[in-house]
């Protein structure tokens, strides 16, 4: 492990100190013999924090979140660190690298080989899903700065209906593969574009984003965590990786005294109840609908891929090439009458029309071949979703749930067996 | 009792609110516009609004345009003249054409070479491509031709005076002088070592024009400074004026005016591209008139660059060779100007 962590000190500290190289890209214009130009120079790139440092406190704040989660299960601890990494990785580093845009430049950078990806943005990404896999969304918990920011502001959770949330609850299956999709055919980064809180991390921005940044705030008071939950598509991945956990986050440290104190305490309705009463006894009704599931699977897939191709031209056109030729068609066919800034510098370019739209058609053929395959991922995850809710599985005890659970720790506070909430004469924290 | 009704009523301020929240998110991601408006790709800060721009004082519209225009059976024309004999000359293609004075083709000679700029004087015609300038008779004929400039050389106006041929040349961003007996360059007090006449032009863009007034001073277009330059038989500048802004009263954009011509009054012509318009300028660069407006010309963002070739005739009317349009549009002056206020068209 130590030999593993000098290697990646010494890739990332190489990653730091690259300068850019002086060049005219075009020469400069004769001012006449009076004038003498300035001499042009390059300041050297600096990072006011390098990453390396980003990477260590990443490291720091995950462990510290898991041991404070798992093991002092401590709600105030993790609500402390909470308000660190939202002050820290929210408004000291305006949220940027974040592991929920990782991922784009992770897909980017496996579907297209030229471009470039950093080691801290890999990094960012594989961390907090190594850290998933062996105590839970710890990340979650408190180290995300866009969940600490709706963490910190909710005030009176509404409880959704079960079936919203469900619903709702398959959005961010469709913004992963959409973000993916984007991302791996170089035409946008959707997740960036629409963070809702990167305008406030930064207090500025446009003013579309500023207002979906207090949108947002405003329903995390009485929603509780709405991004993480119902658009989040990271949380969709740790929340994957979080069934295959080690070690996860458990309302008792001990047996479940069935007290129903917790029941109402998740805002995150992400805890379970015991349901051995509430399962029909009849095993055979489960069967029929478990197959009549694995019956409509195949063709969920091949409904929501048919309907990504054939959305896919309106996609496309999130590529700027795409849009470009576009333009310069409409251009030429005098559909409009102006020009736009990107028009005029292609014409001015002097490169055939014909080579762009060339371009353009075959980013359209893998924009169109990717949306099928996003197509039958979505379709996949909600035949999966659809089967697991036919699956029936008996619980005895009131569990956090492995997939939605933040480990935020406020169930700790509710549950009597938690030594911390045993009175002094229990023996409780003595 | 009383606590029900109360925490319901509660709870469906905050559903409201909760759902007002999420109107307005949606609201609020549609309108990032991820796609930039009209497939521009950037925000509409960045979109050029000339519509606005468009608009002048219409009493200021003091000429009016002669019709029809005279067509020109060219591909590409781009160069346009007047002819010692009152008859037009045009070039462009690898031709020069010469109408006549009421516009009928009267004489067509192929050339070696596309001509880019055309000037006339004692019946010959100079004939200016890139990097070379040839001497044509009064039938268009080629008779000689001068050195060649090297290769970044872009000539895009000629003007002859008595003794010398001045030559504005973007490419290199200078003007040369040509002995018109010799065709050798001159320079300026003698020296060759600038390489060119003047220097010193900024031109961002292939577009530099040089004439020379009935009182025999130089004018030359500084086009990246927005100004328009009297200078004396030495090069030197006796007077320059000329203000960038979108205003009717200043030049438009980075490089304009991209091309002049001198009436008999000695008031000068320009032309500007992009922002297309035609004024009148008096020597001391005070407007005083315009002679067509942005509706006049195509607006298609092919035709916005082109640069039209402008002359004025031995009837004081404005020449305008129209690359889009392929024909010389005339231009007069109106008998009475219109008093009205508002946009041009």
């Amino acid at each position: 492990m130590r030999f593993l962590g000098a290697c990646i000190l010494v890739l990332l500290s190489t990653t730091v100190g690259a300068s850019g190289k002086e060049a005219f890209k075009y020469p400069p214009p004769d001012l006449g013999p009076d004038y003498v130009a300035p001499h042009t120079s390059m300041p050297e790139i600096t990072h006011e924090i390098p990453p390396i440092v980003d990477v260590a406190i990443l490291v720091i704040a995950l462990t510290l979140a898991s041991y404070v989660a798992l093991k002092k299960r401590s709600r105030t601890g993790t609500w402390l660190l909470c308000v660190a990494s939202l002050a820290y990785f929210g408004f000291y580093r305006q949220g940027c690298v974040c592991p929920i845009g990782a991922i784009q430049s992770v897909a980017e950078a496996i579907f297209n080989p030229a471009a470039a990806i950093s080691l801290a943005v890999i990094v960012f990404f594989i961390l907090p899903l190594m850290f998933t896999l062996f105590f839970g969304r710890t990340f979650c918990a408190a180290v995300c700065p866009l969940g600490a920011m709706q963490e910190v502001v909710l005030i009176r959770p509404l409880r959704l209906p079960k079936w919203l949330t469900c619903a709702l609850g398959l959005l961010p299956c469709v913004y992963l593969a959409l973000a993916v999709l984007f991302a791996a055919t170089g035409s946008a980064y959707v997740i960036c574009r629409y963070d809702p809180f990167i305008a406030l991390f930064r207090l500025n921005g446009p003013a579309g984003m500023l207002i979906l940044g207090a949108s947002f705030l405003v329903i995390s008071m009485f929603v509780g965590r709405p991004y993480c939950r119902f658009l989040c598509p990271y949380g969709l991945l740790l929340g994957w990786a979080s069934k295959l956990s080690w070690k996860r986050v458990t309302i008792t440290p001990d047996e479940c005294i069935k007290c129903r104190l917790c029941e109402n305490s998740c805002p995150y309705g992400a805890i379970t109840t015991p349901n051995a009463d509430t399962l029909p006894d009849d095993r055979k009704i489960g069967a029929i609908t478990l197959v009549c599931m694995l019956v409509v699977a195949p063709l969920a897939i091949a409904a929501s891929a048919w309907i990504m191709v054939r959305t896919a031209p309106s996609m496309a056109k999130m590529h700027p090439t795409v849009r470009l030729a576009e333009r310069i068609v409409r251009e030429d066919a005098r559909e409009v009458s102006d020009t736009t800034d990107a028009s005029q510098a292609f014409r001015e370019s002097g490169r055939p029309t014909k080579e762009l739209a060339a371009e353009a058609a075959e980013i359209r053929d893998n924009v169109t071949q990717g949306s099928g395959w996003a197509g039958a991922f979505i379709g996949l995850v909600i035949a999966l979703r659809l089967i697991s809710l036919a699956t029936r599985r008996t619980r005895e005890d009131y569990q956090a749930d492995r997939a939605s659970c933040v480990a935020c720790g406020r169930c700790y506070e509710f549950c009597p067996v938690n030594p911390r909430n045993r009175a002094p004469q229990d023996g409780g924290d003595g | 009792m009383t606590g029900q009704p109360k925490n319901t009523t509660k709870n469906l301020l905050i559903s409201l609110t909760v759902l007002v929240a999420v109107a307005v998110a949606v609201w609020a991601a549609l309108s990032i516009d991820p796609m930039g408006r009209r497939g521009a790709g950037t925000g509409r800060d960045f979109d050029k609004e000339l519509q606005k721009l468009k608009k002048f004082d219409l009493s200021l519209l003091k000429w009016s345009e002669s019709l029809p225009a005279m067509p020109v059976s060219m591909d590409s024309p781009v160069a346009l003249t007047v002819l010692d004999d009152g008859n037009i000359c045009v070039g462009g293609d690898k031709a020069v054409v010469i109408l006549s004075v009421d516009g009928k083709e009267i004489g067509r000679v192929d050339l070696p070479f596309a001509p880019q700029a055309l000037a006339a004087a004692d019946k010959k015609t100079y004939a200016a491509s890139r990097n070379i300038i040839a001497v044509l008779d009064s039938d268009g004929h080629e008779q000689a031709r001068w050195a060649p400039l090297d290769d970044v050389a872009h000539i895009t106006s000629l003007a002859v005076s008595d003794e010398y041929v001045y030559a504005a040349d973007a490419g290199n961003r200078v003007v040369m002088r040509y002995d018109r007996k010799t065709g050798k360059r001159t320079y300026k007090n003698g020296l060759a070592d600038s390489g060119a006449f003047l220097s010193g032009f900024n031109a961002p863009s292939p577009h530099m024009d040089v004439a020379l007034s009935s009182a025999g001073d130089l004018l030359t277009v500084d086009p990246g400074r927005s100004r328009v330059q009297f200078r004396d038989v030495y090069g030197d500048v006796l007077t320059s004026w000329g203000t960038q802004g979108s205003e009717i009263t200043k030049f438009h954009g980075c490089c304009n005016p991209a091309g002049i011509a001198i009436l008999a009054d000695g008031s000068i012509v320009t032309y500007e591209k992009v922002l297309q318009r035609v004024k009148v300028y008096t020597p001391k660069g005070k407007l005083v008139s315009v002679v067509a407006g942005p509706n006049e010309f195509s607006d298609h963002p092919k035709n916005t660059h082109v640069v039209p070739d402008i002359a004025v005739d031995r009837h004081d009317r404005i020449l305008l060779l129209d690359p889009v349009r392929k024909a010389v549009r005339i231009f007069k002056r109106k008998v009475a100007p219109r008093p009205t206020t508002g946009a041009s068209r």
